[in-house]
This record gives C-alpha cells, structure tokens and sequence, in this order.
C-alpha cells in the first residue's frame, strides 16, 4: 500500500539507527579498542566505499528506478586508475570519473529515451563495463601511486580523509537536493507524470541521476583503489547487492521519490558493523551475506510493522 | 467579439486507425469561461491535452495571440501562460504541499536552490487569497481526493495563467469547494484570462460559462452563449437524442415489506455514530451528504471492512457480525467502490478475466477455469449489462469508464447477492451511459436486490433514491421519505437545517 510513503520513511530511519547502535554496541564490547580515533578511522575507512555505493544506488531509486552497474563501474574506475596511473599519473583520476560518468550517462539516456526499465538497460551496462574491464586488465594489477592511497588513508585532521570525502559528498547532494534539478528527482520519483505535466524534464532528471550514480561508484573506486594499491576488474562485484541492501535499510521507497543521502550512509554503516562483528566473532566472511540477508528482512519488518500501528 | 487567445484551426489527432479528434475549430477569448462538453470518448480531453501540450496533435494548427505555435510539451504550453488542471491527478504524493504548488517554477535563492520560505510565505497567501486553510508543509499524501483538487488548482494558479484549463477539476469537490472555485473562476474572468471548463456536470456548466461548446464524436457539433441554452438542449446534443425519459419509474415498496437489512445503533472507532436505516428489497436508498460525513465509513463498515465498535447489523432477522470482507459476501453484501480503475478492476486483466475474478468457484469446479464455463458466465453478465465490449479477451484498461463500471457491477452477478453497496457510481461517466447505469441500476433492485447508493450528485440522489438518508458529522442527520426526497431537503439536511414540512417538486 503506499498510503503512507513519508511516514513509513520517518518510521524507518530511526529503525535504521536501531541495529546500527546495536551491532556498535555488540561491536564495542567484543573489542573496546574499536573506541580509540583509531578503531573508528578503521570503521570509517571500511565503511566510505560502501557509503558511496549506497548512494549511488539510492540516488537512483529517489527516481524509481535501479542500477546493477554500480559495482562494475567501481571495478572498472580501479582497472582504468591503475591501468594509466603510469602514463597519465594523476591525470588517471579525472579520465576514470570522466569515463563512469559517460557510462552513467549512456545507460541514464537509454533508460529515459527507450523507456526500458533502468534494471534491464543496468544488467547489460553491468557486463558490457565489467566485461571492458576485464579485457583491459585480465588480472589484478597495474601501479598505483602513492599520493592517492596517501590521500585516501592519510588523516591530517581529527578524522582520515576518506571520511571528509563522505562529507563532502553529503555537502554537494545538500546543495544539488535544494536546486530545482534536486526538486526534479525527488517529483519524477514520486509522480513522473505529474513531473511532466508540471514542466519538468523527466528525462533530464533520470540521466541526471545516472551520471550522478556513476561518479559516486566511481568515487567509491577511488577509495578502493587508495586502499588496495592495484586494479583489479572482479573487486566491485559484490558491492551492486549489497548497495541495494543498503538503500533498502537506508529507508529509500522502491516506489520513488522517497530516500534520503544519510539514510544511505547509515545503511552502509550498518553493513560495515556487521562484517566487523562477525569478523571478532571469528566467523568467516561467508556469513556476511547471510546476516546482511537477515539484517534487511528484519530492519524491514519491524519498519513495516511500526507503520502500520503508527496508522492505527 | 472580444479577439482569441487561443484559437484551433482544423486541429486533429489520430491514434492509429481511431480519430480522436478531428476538424477542431475552437476560440477560448479573454475574459470567457467556454465550456467544452460531450460524452466520454468524445474527444473533449484530447483537445484539453492538445492545448496544454501534453499530446501532440496529428494536424492542424493552435493560435496564441494570432501567431501558430508549436506546444510540443507542457513545458511550452507553460511558458505562454496556458495551464491545465487534469482530470488525472498531477500532484506528487511525497512532496509538501507548497513544494507541489510551485512545481518546476519554485521561487529561487542567490545561489541557484530553492527559496524555502518565500515557498512558504507564497504559498500562504496563495492559499489565504482563494479563502482556503491548508497547511503548504502538510505531504500531499495524507490529504482528502478534493483537497488534493483543490492543490491542483492552487497550482495552476501559481503561475498565473492566461489560459486556465480545467478540465473535470471539479468532479471531487463538494458543493461548498465548487462554489470557492466558482468565485475563482469569476475573479480570474474579470482579470481578462480566458478559462477553459470540462465537466460532465450540467448545472456547473450553466452556473460557470458563457459560451458551450459541445463535441461528439471527435468533432464539435454544437457551439452558442450558454444564456441561450439549457440543459436539456445540451444533452440532446451531446447524445443526439431526446432524454426524455431521464431516470427510470421508481417501484413504490409497500410498507409491510419485510427488512432486507436493519442496522441499529452502529458505530466505528473512526466516529460514525448513532447509525440505523432499515432497506427493503427493491429499496434503492440513497446516501447523500457533505464529502467526509461518514459516507464512506459506513459503506466500508457495512462491508465487513471497518469493524463496528457497538450495534447491531441483520440480514433477513439474522444478526451478522462483519469481521472482513469474506463474512459481508457470505451474507450476500456485495460493494462496489468508488474508484474502479485502483479499487474494483484488474485493469491490465482482460475483460473476461475481470468478469469472473468474483466467481471462480463456479467456473473452475476442480481449481482449474473450465473454458465452458467461463465463456458462458462471461457472456452472460456482458448481455445482462449490456458491456459494450469488442473482444472479451481485450484488456479491460481499454473499456470505456461506463463500460468499466458495468463490467465492475456486472461481475458480482453471478454471486447472486442480496445488497449492493455503490459508492459514486457515476464519476466520470458520460451522460448516455450514466442514465443506462440508473436503468440497469432499477432493474436490479426489481429483482429484490436491495441498493445502498452513496453520491455526491445530488441529482442522482433524487432522481434514483426511494428513500435518503443524509448524513452529517458521521451521524445521520435526516431521513428522507419519497415524498420529502429533493435537492433543497438534501441539501438543508447536509447543512444540519430542517425544511419542516414544506417540501419542493
């Protein structure tokens, strides 16, 4: 029922927080280390990537549509990064943004001009990128400079650089969520027709989204890239599911025009606790999809089921 | 005469084979209300959507000012001051309000996002200078069908247009926001704008416009000053015939009839209160009232869908206790809702499938739809509600909104129930079609089905209802005998005002 989008929204970012301050809690207690700046910058660096690929995703859902490439766009922005870091040296970065963006775009403009639905035109985007990638660098590889796993790891202030990264985007997505383009997503999402009949570009929107997605996942490679030290085609495959999970416990509507950018981080975050907690736990990394499974069907449950009194 | 703003020359449009509408000639002056009627299908909203750029027209050309234009999207219509208000709703669900108002033209701040406050404080005196009370923070989701119309209408005010489009804007609202919209309408007309009118209500068409166009067909027909016409005359033309025969002869139920269903002392938790009526079989009864007095509460609860908190429901003497929908069916209570196209209908179903969606038991013995049966069912209901349908396996989206709603009655046929709950049953049909339902609707209840028929057409109240109840503040307020049964009773009653015994027509 989508009687009550918005409510079930607020109903939901608490419940989001919940289980994030619970498994901190689990967290903590399993390894109170995890406390000092030096076990939070930990959590934090593991945590940017994904927070990146979470909004990507929910950017995307805001206009009720989806993305399976984000994951092959972070695979394939580590392969161009370390393919060219020799040649081009840091030039390498802006190419790697320039290229996802183009993706981006592409897949955005076949989505809003065939009118074929994002997930299907995405899928293919997904192997068409991860396929290049690899044909670009069949195996893990390639020099990375040290500058950018400096930039990435390094932490001249109070917090490491890669979560200032995070800040920073969040500024940018405050800015461009208070501009018209910012009103045209969050409508196209919500009522596309009503988007259209009241003047604006539907299509602008979608692709607007698309490229915006992109450079966020692209972004996230960035940081993968910082912290690995190589290319590597295969790294972003898992991160297009868990994105989704992370948009769904973000508190983002499938329906569009609903899903916020610190609800997105708070879903990443709670992922990232998760594989913390199994990790002390000493339980290998193949339990992770099993508890994120779980995780998503509960913090969805209980979101539902808190509507629903809350309407009565 | 006054010069156009905006004229049609020859305009046309084709959906394949099918004309929608063609060789339209018409001129919407400053300053004029020019109402443009005809039944569904008559081309009416491909000319509005024309006009407002929302379909792109096969031929022919539109004139603003005198000069041809090219209104490609609704974007350009917009920028030369032509709006629409459409009889789909245009507003985002997950937005404010204010947010939805100034859609696509929000007031902006030096650095390029949108000026919240001014949004707020235009917004308010929006609102505050059409008399409204409607806070622009509230989301559009959790507001009434007629508040969300009237946000639709604040919009397109907004942006001031010199071409205001309305077109069924007024189906939703009730008799006191027509009447707001109404002062609107004559303000906008002494600011010299020129305002398009589509509604199927005649008596809006009378009280709103000066000049009448009216289209059948995909053509327009028929075109004077409204002073020189009436309602009659209109709806000869829409119909190309004589509607002398209006709403079909009531059968006077003797009063020693027994009570198909009494329901005494009924209340929800959602505040109806103090409900009882008794309907006899033949009994057409008639719910009238304000929007939101509890039409809706009462129908749904009677239905097994809202739980009774006190009081009593029998069928036949038996007291029933509705707990969901499945105990309301076995007692023979059948609704049809207001909505079809998201309450009643499967719409991307066919026809067939939507038909016996009510019946499968009987034509699926063994779990499995029986061809046989199904076909013969199918066929049954379509000549018994003479659906006007080409092929049963098309998909029923593509029916007509009258054929729609037969089909959406139809279909409870062959459950043979008792009583019928109907909800508008007559919202965006088109006049023909309205009086065959009335028909179809008379001829039901002389088989000893009992209707409960809730609408805000008072007309349709009068014209079809044996008794009415009216209610008010999720009460009832009044009950109407056949001889009481008038506009001016239904409307006083609706008010909380007694007429005493002084009764009209």
């Amino acid at each position: 029922m989508k009687a009550s989008r918005a409510r079930r929204l607020s109903a939901r970012i608490p419940v989001v927080f919940l289980p994030a301050a619970f498994f901190l809690a689990i967290n903590i207690a399993l390894n109170p280390r995890i406390l000092t700046l030096r076990g939070i910058n930990n959590l934090a660096l593991q945590t940017v990537s994904l927070g990146l690929v979470v909004m990507a995703q929910t950017l995307v859902v805001i206009v009720r549509e989806m993305d399976m490439s984000v994951g092959a766009v972070v695979s394939m922005t580590t392969v161009l990064v370390a393919s060219n870091m020799e040649s081009l040296h840091l030039l390498s970065i802006p190419l790697a943004l320039l290229v996802a963006a183009l993706f981006g775009a592409l897949s955005g403009a076949v989505v809003a001009y065939a009118r074929i639905p994002g997930i299907v035109v995405t899928l293919a985007s997904s192997m068409i990128i991860g396929g290049l990638a690899l044909v670009i660098m069949p195996q893990a590889g390639g020099t990375v400079d040290e500058s950018l796993s400096d930039f990435v790891n390094g932490q001249p202030l109070l917090v490491p650089n890669s979560f200032l990264l995070l800040l920073a985007v969040l500024l940018v997505w405050q800015y461009v969520k208070g501009t018209r383009l910012g009103t045209a997503i969050y409508a196209t999402g919500g009522n596309p027709f009503s988007a259209y009949a009241s003047g604006l570009s539907i299509a602008g929107a979608k692709i607007a989204a698309y490229v915006g997605s992109a450079l966020l996942a692209a972004i996230a490679g960035l940081v993968v890239c910082g912290k690995t030290m190589t290319g590597d085609a295969t790294i972003g495959d898992t991160y297009t599911l868990s994105s989704i999970a992370g948009t769904v416990l973000g508190g983002a509507s499938f329906m569009g025009g609903v899903g916020t950018m610190a609800g997105a981080v708070a879903g990443a975050l709670i992922i990232g606790i998760l594989v913390h907690v199994l990790f002390f736990l000493g339980l290998s990394s193949h339990y992770q999809y099993i508890a994120e499974g779980l995780i998503l069907l509960a913090a969805v449950s209980i979101g539902v089921l808190a509507e629903r009194r809350g309407q009565k | 005469m006054s010069p156009a703003l905006l004229e049609t020359l020859g305009l046309e449009k084709s959906y394949g084979a099918t004309r929608a509408a063609q060789d339209v000639n018409l001129a919407f002056e400053a300053g004029r209300v020019h109402a443009l009627v005809g039944e569904n299908g008559a081309g009416k909203s491909t000319v509005i959507k024309m006009i407002t750029g929302l379909v792109r027209p096969s031929g022919g050309r539109i004139l603003w000012r005198g000069e041809a234009v090219n209104l490609h999207a609704p974007r350009a219509a917009r920028s030369l001051g032509i709006v629409g208000v459409h009889q789909e709703m245009t507003l985002v669900d997950t937005l404010s309000v204010g947010r939805n108002i100034w859609l696509g033209h929000e007031p902006l701040s030096a650095i390029g996002t949108v000026d919240r406050r001014r949004l707020a404080l235009d917004s308010e005196r929006l609102i505050a200078s059409m008399g409204l009370s409607l806070d622009p923070q509230r989301l559009v989701e959790g507001l009434s069908i007629a508040e969300k119309q009237l946000v639709e209408i604040l919009k397109a005010l907004s942006l001031e247009p010199s071409l205001l489009v309305l077109d069924e804007a007024t189906s939703t609202l009730g008799d006191r926001e027509v009447e707001l919209l109404h002062g609107i309408v004559r303000k906008l007309q002494a600011q010299g704008r020129a305002i398009a009118f589509v509604s199927h209500r005649m008596k809006e068409i009378f009280q709103f416009c000066d000049v009448c166009s009216v289209m059948k067909d995909g053509r327009v027909v028929f075109q004077d000053e409204t002073s020189r016409l009436d309602e009659r005359r209109v709806i000869e033309k829409m119909i190309g015939r004589d509607m002398s025969q209006g709403f079909p002869a009531k059968q006077p139920v003797p009063d020693s009839a027994q009570d198909l269903l009494r329901v005494s002392g009924l209340a929800t938790g959602s505040g109806l209160h103090d409900i009882g009526f008794r309907l006899r079989p033949g009994e057409i009864l008639g719910i009238g009232g304000l929007q939101g007095h509890g039409q809706v509460e009462l129908l749904e609860c009677l239905f097994g869908l809202v739980p009774a908190t006190k009081g009593t429901i029998e069928v036949e003497g038996r007291r029933l206790a509705l707990r969901r929908s499945a105990d309301a069916l076995r007692a023979g209570i059948v609704l049809v809702p207001e909505d079809r196209k998201t309450q009643g209908l499967f719409l991307d179903r066919s026809v067939e499938e939507n038909l016996i969606a009510c019946s499968f038991g009987d034509c699926a013995p063994f779990g499995f739809i029986s061809r046989r049966k199904a076909d013969a069912l199918v066929a049954k209901i379509v000549a018994r509600m003479k659906v006007k349908v080409p092929d049963v396996k098309d998909s029923i989206r593509r029916l007509s909104g009258g054929n729609q709603q037969k089909a959406a009655l139809g279909r409870w046929l062959p459950s043979g129930f008792r009583i019928l709950l109907l909800r508008e049953p007559t919202r965006g049909i088109d006049v023909g079609t309205k009086f065959e339902i009335y028909g179809l609707l008379r001829e039901l209840a002389d088989t000893g089905v009992g209707i409960i028929l809730s609408t805000s057409e008072i007309i349709e109240l009068v014209g079809l209802s044996d008794r009415v109840l009216v209610m008010l503040e999720k009460g009832i307020s009044a009950e109407l005998a056949p001889g009481e049964i008038s506009e001016r009773t239904i409307v006083a009653a609706s008010f909380g005002h007694s007429l005493g015994a002084s009764h009209e027509s």
